[in-house]
Parts: C-alpha cells; structure tokens; sequence
C-alpha cells in the first residue's frame, strides 16, 4: 500500500490521440504507480504502461519522486496510440493569465490590421468619385492578400505580446 | 487575383449590366469635372466608366476568390477560434461599416464632390447596391 497509489485523472480529452479521441472521450480512467511502474485502469481493465511509453522525466522514478513531481505543480496525463498502447505524459501546470492574454492579443492584432488595411482602400477609394467601386476593386484584388498576411504576422506579434503581458513572470 | 471565369460571369452577368448601366448613366452626369469643360469632363467621364465596367466583369466573374477575405475567415486560424471567430469577425464587419459611414458622411458634409445632395444619394445608393451585389456572387456557387 505504501508504494501503491492512485491519481485521479482530470481528463483533457483533446490531448489525446486523435484515432482513440471518440473510444476515450467523457470515460474516467485512473493512472496506477507501483513499483516504479506506470499503469492505465479503465472501463475494460488495467493496462500496464511500457517504459519506453512513460514521458522522460517520469521514467524510473519512485513513489516519492513522482509525489514531488506531482506536488511541483505539475500533472499527469494518458493517451492511447493506434495500437491499444497507453502513453503517460507529464506537464507542468502555468500560471494563468498567459494563454488568455496571447488569444486577446492574436485577435487584437488581426483586427486592428483588417481595420486599418481595408478601411485604408475604402477612404482612399471614396475619394475617386464614380471610380470608387473600380478603384476598390483593383485595390483589394492587389492588397487583400498582403493585408491577411500582414494581419497573420499582427496576430502572432499581439499573441506574443499578450502572452508576455499577461503571463507568469 | 482577378480571373474571368466564363461561367461566373454568364452568372452574374445581370449584375454586371445594371451595375454598368447606372455607372455610366450616372458618371456622365458627374458634375466634377464640369469645371475643366464639356469635352474633358465627357472624356474623363466615359474613361471612368468604360474601366470601371472593365473591372466589374473580372471582379464579378471571379467574384468567389473574394469570399475568404469578405467573410474575414483569417480569424479561424486563430487561438480558439471556435469560441471567438464569429464574435471577431462581426465586430470587424460593423468597423468596416463605420469606417465607411463615417468617410461617406464626411464627403456630403463636406461637399467634396461640389455637387448636390441628391448626386451623392445616387452614388451611395450605387456603391450599398453593388457591395450587396458582389456579396452574393461571392457567396454563390458557380453553374
């Protein structure tokens, strides 16, 4: 028992492979250590998880080590390959703030460029008189690629700067 | 970006003749030019609207190319975007609208064009018609 123990596992379903995604999704699976051996309980029994499946920094470690590992703020989760195999990965745990910073900042970015890109054409444009929409046309069938462009190079900059801002120090 | 596309164009063919109608009914009437005399003014005219219908057929006939850009789908790409996409590009679209509300109001307000009200509720008709138009044979499927 001293060496024996259970971790629950908050499941995120998108980590998981993808040709599984629909057999493993909503199921609440355990993951096993004993004896310096990962395993995987789930609705149709225990599998035990081979070495070589077991992220690195989890490899060959005791009970508490992996408690330590656990207790870092970091946490475990499985996924299970093509062939059946589970896989037991582990991640560290980030403050919030960072990711939610990054998503305000990426959209930020790309709108604020398709803002001033497309509303640059159309004042630029309505000064043409009766050439308007012709001149709108030309403009956009010339710049509405380099303004998407330029709106994805704004999206990763705002990301990065959001990111940054927002996230841990 | 602009490719004539024969089936586009027989589709939108209707489009692209009330669009080139108006626009060289009503550019001959522009009363710009007026200042520099009957025959330029003409001219200058008929140049406009003759380009203009040029670039109608290609735009209209290749018309489909645009929808990516006129739907702002760049924001799918982004961090999920299954939660804030449609959000984003609707407050893109009312911007956009804004922006060209408020230039278009700054024109007649300003009288840019030195020429009556009713003038530039014809041009403003023309353009909200032709965007409206080219919307749909963006969002049409080719025969």
């Amino acid at each position: 028992m001293k060496k024996t123990f259970a971790i629950a596992l908050l499941f995120a379903s998108s980590l998981l492979n993808a040709g599984n995604l629909q057999d493993l999704v909503g199921k609440k699976i355990d993951i096993v250590h004993k004896d310096g051996i990962f395993s995987v309980i789930d609705d149709t029994g225990e599998y035990q998880v081979q070495n070589c499946f077991v992220d690195k920094e989890l490899r060959n470690r005791s009970h508490e080590e992996v408690l330590g590992y656990l207790k870092a703020d970091n946490y475990l989760f499985a996924s299970r390959m093509s062939d059946g195999e589970y896989a037991i990965h582990g991640h560290g745990r980030l403050p919030g703030g960072g990711a939610l910073g990054a998503t305000i900042g990426s959209y930020v970015g790309k709108y604020g460029t398709y803002a001033v890109g497309h509303g640059s054409i159309f004042i630029a444009s309505a000064c043409t008189g009766w050439g308007f929409l012709a001149t709108f046309a030309s403009l956009e069938s010339q710049f509405a690629a380099p303004i998407e462009a330029a709106s994805n190079t704004a999206a990763i900059a705002g990301g990065l700067a959001g990111g940054v801002a927002t996230g841990p120090a | 970006m602009f490719q004539f596309n024969a089936s586009k164009f027989k589709q939108e063919l209707p489009a692209i003749i009330l669009l080139s109608a108006t626009q060289l009914l009503l550019s001959l009437t522009f009363p710009s030019y007026k200042s520099l005399g009957r025959f330029a003014c003409y001219t200058i005219n008929l140049i406009v609207g003759f380009l203009s219908i040029y670039i109608y057929i290609l735009a209209f006939s290749s018309a489909d190319k645009f929808k990516f850009y006129i739907d702002f789908d760049g924001f799918d790409d982004l961090l999920n975007a299954q939660f804030y996409a449609k959000r984003a590009k609707l407050i893109t679209k009312l911007t956009l609208l804004s922006i060209a509300i408020v230039s278009m109001h700054f024109l007649w307000r300003n009288d840019y064009y030195c020429m009556p009200s009713l003038h530039y509720a014809f041009l403003y008709s023309h353009i909200a018609i032709s965007f409206s138009l080219f919307y749909r044979a963006a969002h049409r499927k080719a025969d």
